[in-house]
């Protein structure tokens, strides 16, 4: 009987010595509402649209030919050109028994969404010669969209093309042959204008590309453009020879915008009136950066979120972006891409509004822009703003009616492509912006 | 014998040291006052946890307060339990397959009886009343969307059932007993609602202090002990309760306090109106059959969340008994006395639990087999084992899959000695 109690001190003791093992239990669904809190989500937070108008930024070195123009309903009549310098080509003694046949530009057009209006109509291109040289304001580096330089009115070619953008991939304008005989007389007599950079380009300072005042497209084409000069060679065959000028200097290689924006909810924006309230301009804020202008987005009364009985804390705040109905449509398309860049009172561009990754890293936002184009009414850019939020609502200095964010294309697009979003203010009807609170409350 | 008594004590020290806390992660005990104790850790967990009819000279029985009465005379009674109990987990939310069990041993039980008059028995007990803990990953439903955010739930305590019963045999065949108890206890229930990545998540404790004075009554009948059959009844009850529980929260995000209120709400949890009844047939003092229904009002009060509600609860429970005894004869032939030496059980139970939740009313099933053994005349020992099952895998639900080792280890002497001596 004793072996029987010291068995069974000797079982407790083993069952002791095994114990405490945990499992975790992960409930995927919802039957558990216990707890102090409540997680509530809220869009009642009212979201400040205003347009933003910058008066210059950079076009040169960007890698894209913009040329012809279209009138669009809300941004007005937009005309785009491009400026750019022809270099010489080396030069070799090549051209005995060589005659002149003709010259022509060569375009080559950018690939992706190379074109922005209605490409069912043809696109009138002219080619003009400068009769001034490309000169950066000030000797700078860079040159801008609203510079430009004259240029011989005459044409030296011209040219009226459908573009068909999925399939066309070249565009060649005759240009004068008088132009090119020149230019071929000074290749085979071996000219000093020829052989040396600079006095070429004193020569022949320059193209301009620009389209009609017709046109109801802008076309954006790669900047590995040439002006080729066709001859022949004689010989016991005639052979077709050619030889090529090419863009030299990218960066005098740049586009000139202008926009007449008479008529149009943004006509009083420009230089003497840089940014204007949304409820000024039809209800609603505009983008379309590369006309210099920028929604703008403020949430003037975030910090009344702290003065909810209970709040403890921010859980996510979801900025929804929709583009106002009927803005949009095949022709004038959405931008695949916008960002939100933090901004102030100047209105120049901050740091990007960035999502913690789960890796540890930030990265950019760019809207996963949803179509709709049958009702419109879905079509949104989302962005998790969180983490900018907390940022203001943690910091009280912050002045919450201009600190806000940018709605802009990233850089590149920004500067080149034409698509643009009109955004609906609270008080137009169609389909508002709105900023969705989650945050934890104490019950 | 003192050798014993060392053992004794070095045993408990060693239950105590590992058991200070409950390990098995009870996902239903969220709900309510947690997991609701069904066992009393006596003789009747071997036979399905059936003893509203039994008593016993030797053993003390807690089911009914009116059971030990049946004690002897001039003894006191000493019990101290201990559980061991692992559970398997099974169903959609159970979200490792590679760690789908967890077991722990816990301390369960004390209780001292004497018998300072032939008719009157009074007893001091702990035993729990209910547990919770648990540790899962969730959902929390946005209000007013059909969406739902990430929240970890982490709580422990339960309420303990610190007692005095007061039994007394009114004559040979019926006794009554009253069971003044005080419930006592804390539930810690943490929420934490996970934040974004980089972000710290947002954690409330609620300490919840429960008490309240709490009573219990039985009384049991039984039959003369002389005849072939032997049969007895009791019955149990106990009136709706309400239970004073004061709440304090503690509201951290991340390291930053944000609220820290004591005592921020004075509520009650009411207990309905419980009882049981069972009967027993006990053949040539051999053995025993025996038969139980419990039962708990819970539908009445109204607890209610978005996909719960406590429901009625009962219990069915049958048990089995087989005494081994030593007969002391006369020189005739005609026994005088019989000391129990051993006993085997068996038991069946099916549980109705009180809580009902996305439609299901989780129930619980199990059968016991359970051993006990005189060491002595002054020490008894006794185990069961019981294998079961609880919820069910449909509707998202969690079924657990126990096996739980109870053992009780029973000491008794004299009362008041310097009087009486013991012959053994």
């Amino acid at each position: 009987m004793q072996k029987i109690f010291y068995l069974s001190l000797l079982a407790a003791i083993i069952m002791a010595a095994t114990a405490c093992n945990k499992t975790d239990i992960t409930f995927g669904d919802t039957y558990i509402d216990n707890g102090a809190t409540q997680i509530i989500r809220t869009d009642t937070f009212g979201v400040n649209l205003s347009t933003v108008y910058t008066d210059s930024f950079i076009t040169s070195s960007k890698g894209v030919t913009l040329v012809g123009g279209y009138t669009d309903p809300y941004f007005g009549k937009i005309q785009a050109q491009t400026f750019l310098e022809v270099a010489a080509p080396a030069y070799t003694d090549i051209y005995q028994y060589t005659s002149f046949d003709s010259i022509s530009l060569i375009l080559k057009l950018k690939k992706g969404t190379n074109y922005y209006g209605d490409s069912t109509q043809s696109l009138h291109i002219d080619v003009n010669q400068l009769t001034e040289n490309i000169l950066p304001w000030d000797n700078g580096n860079y040159l801008y969209n609203v510079d430009k330089f004259n240029y011989n009115s005459t044409p030296l070619g011209s040219t009226d093309v459908i573009v068909r953008p999925n399939f066309t991939d070249t565009i060649a304008i005759r240009l004068n042959d008088a132009l090119g005989m020149q230019l071929f007389g000074m290749l085979q007599r071996g000219s000093d204008t020829i052989k040396t950079a600079s006095v070429f380009l004193n020569y022949f300072k320059g193209l301009r590309l620009g389209g009609g005042i017709n046109n109801k497209m802008i076309l954006g084409l790669a900047d590995s453009l040439t002006m080729r000069i066709n001859y022949k060679k004689a010989g016991v065959i005639t052979n077709n020879m050619q030889i090529d000028f090419k863009l030299a200097n990218t960066s005098h290689h740049f586009t000139n915008v202008t926009a007449d924006r008479t008529g149009t909810p943004i006509a009083a924006l420009g230089s003497a009136l840089h940014e204007i309230n949304s409820t000024l301009t039809g209800n609603a804020a505009y983008t379309q950066t590369s006309t210099g202008i920028t929604a703008k987005i403020t949430f003037p009364s975030i910090r009344d979120i702290l003065k909810i009985p209970n709040y403890a804390k921010l859980l996510q705040a979801v900025l929804i972006v929709r583009p106002q109905t009927s803005t949009f449509g095949p022709i004038y398309y959405l931008p695949q891409q916008m960002r939100l860049s933090t901004t102030n009172i100047l209105n120049l561009l901050g740091p990007d509004v960035f999502v913690l990754l789960p890796n540890g890293t930030t990265s950019t936002q760019y809207g996963n822009l949803v179509t709709d184009y049958i009702y419109g009414q879905s079509t949104t850019y989302t962005y998790d703003v969180s983490t900018y939020i907390k940022s203001i609502l943690a910091d009280p200095t912050i002045n919450v009616s201009n600190n806000g964010v940018l709605f802009a294309p990233p850089y590149g697009a920004y500067e080149t492509q034409f698509s643009r979003v009109v955004l609906a203010n609270k008080n137009n009807g169609t389909n508002s912006i709105s900023l969705q609170i989650t945050f934890v409350a104490i019950q | 014998m003192k050798k014993n008594i060392l053992s004794y004590i070095v045993l408990l020290c060693c239950i105590s040291h590992y058991a200070t806390a409950q390990q098995n992660n009870s996902p239903y005990s969220i709900i309510g006052i947690g997991d609701i104790e069904k066992s009393y850790f006596d003789r009747t967990t071997g036979m399905g946890y059936t003893g509203i009819a039994l008593s016993s000279y030797r053993y003390m029985y807690t089911a009914n307060p009116a059971a030990n009465a049946a004690l002897e005379y001039h003894y006191f009674n000493m019990e101290v339990s201990a559980r061991f109990k692992s559970v398997n987990y099974a169903g959609k939310p159970v979200s490792s397959a590679s760690q789908t069990n967890s077991s722990d041993l816990q301390f369960r039980k004390l209780l001292l009886a004497v018998k300072p008059k032939s008719y009157w028995a009074t007893t001091l007990g702990l035993l729990p009343f209910s547990t919770a803990k648990y540790s899962m990953y969730g959902l929390k439903s946005v209000q007013g969307t059909p969406l739902s955010t990430p929240v970890y739930y982490q709580g422990d305590g339960g309420l303990n059932n610190f007692f005095l019963t007061n039994s007394f045999r009114i004559d040979s065949n019926f006794s009554v007993g009253v069971q003044a108890s005080y419930l006592f206890g804390h539930m810690n229930e943490t929420e934490s609602v996970l934040g974004n990545v980089g972000d710290s998540s947002l954690t409330s404790t609620r300490y919840i202090t429960i008490s309240n004075p709490y009573f219990k009554f039985g009384a049991q009948y039984k039959t003369n002990r002389k005849k072939k059959w032997n049969y007895a009844a009791g019955i149990t009850g106990s009136y709706q309760t309400k239970l004073s529980a004061d709440y304090s929260l503690l509201v951290t995000d991340g390291n930053t306090t944000l609220q820290n209120d004591n005592i921020y709400r004075k509520s009650y949890f009411t207990l309905p109106v419980m009882y049981g009844a069972g009967v027993a047939a006990t053949l040539n003092n051999k053995l025993t059959f025996a038969a139980d229904y419990n039962y708990e009002g819970w539908s009445s009060l109204n607890y209610k969340g978005i996909s719960y509600g406590l429901v009625n609860s009962s219990k069915y429970s049958l048990g089995f008994e087989y005494s081994k005894k030593i007969n002391f004869r006369d020189v005739s032939g005609n026994t005088v006395a019989s000391i129990e030496k051993s006993y085997f059980q068996a038991g069946l139970f099916y549980k109705t639990s009180y809580l009902r939740i996305n439609g299901y009313q989780i129930d619980e099933v199990g059968g016991t087999i359970g051993a006990g053994l005189q060491v002595s005349a002054l020490f008894a020992v006794n185990a069961a084992l019981e294998v079961g099952r609880r919820g069910t895998t449909d509707n998202g639900l969690i079924r657990e899959n126990f096996t739980q080792l109870t053992v009780s280890f029973s000491y008794r002497d004299l009362w008041r000695s310097k009087k009486l001596i013991r012959y053994d």
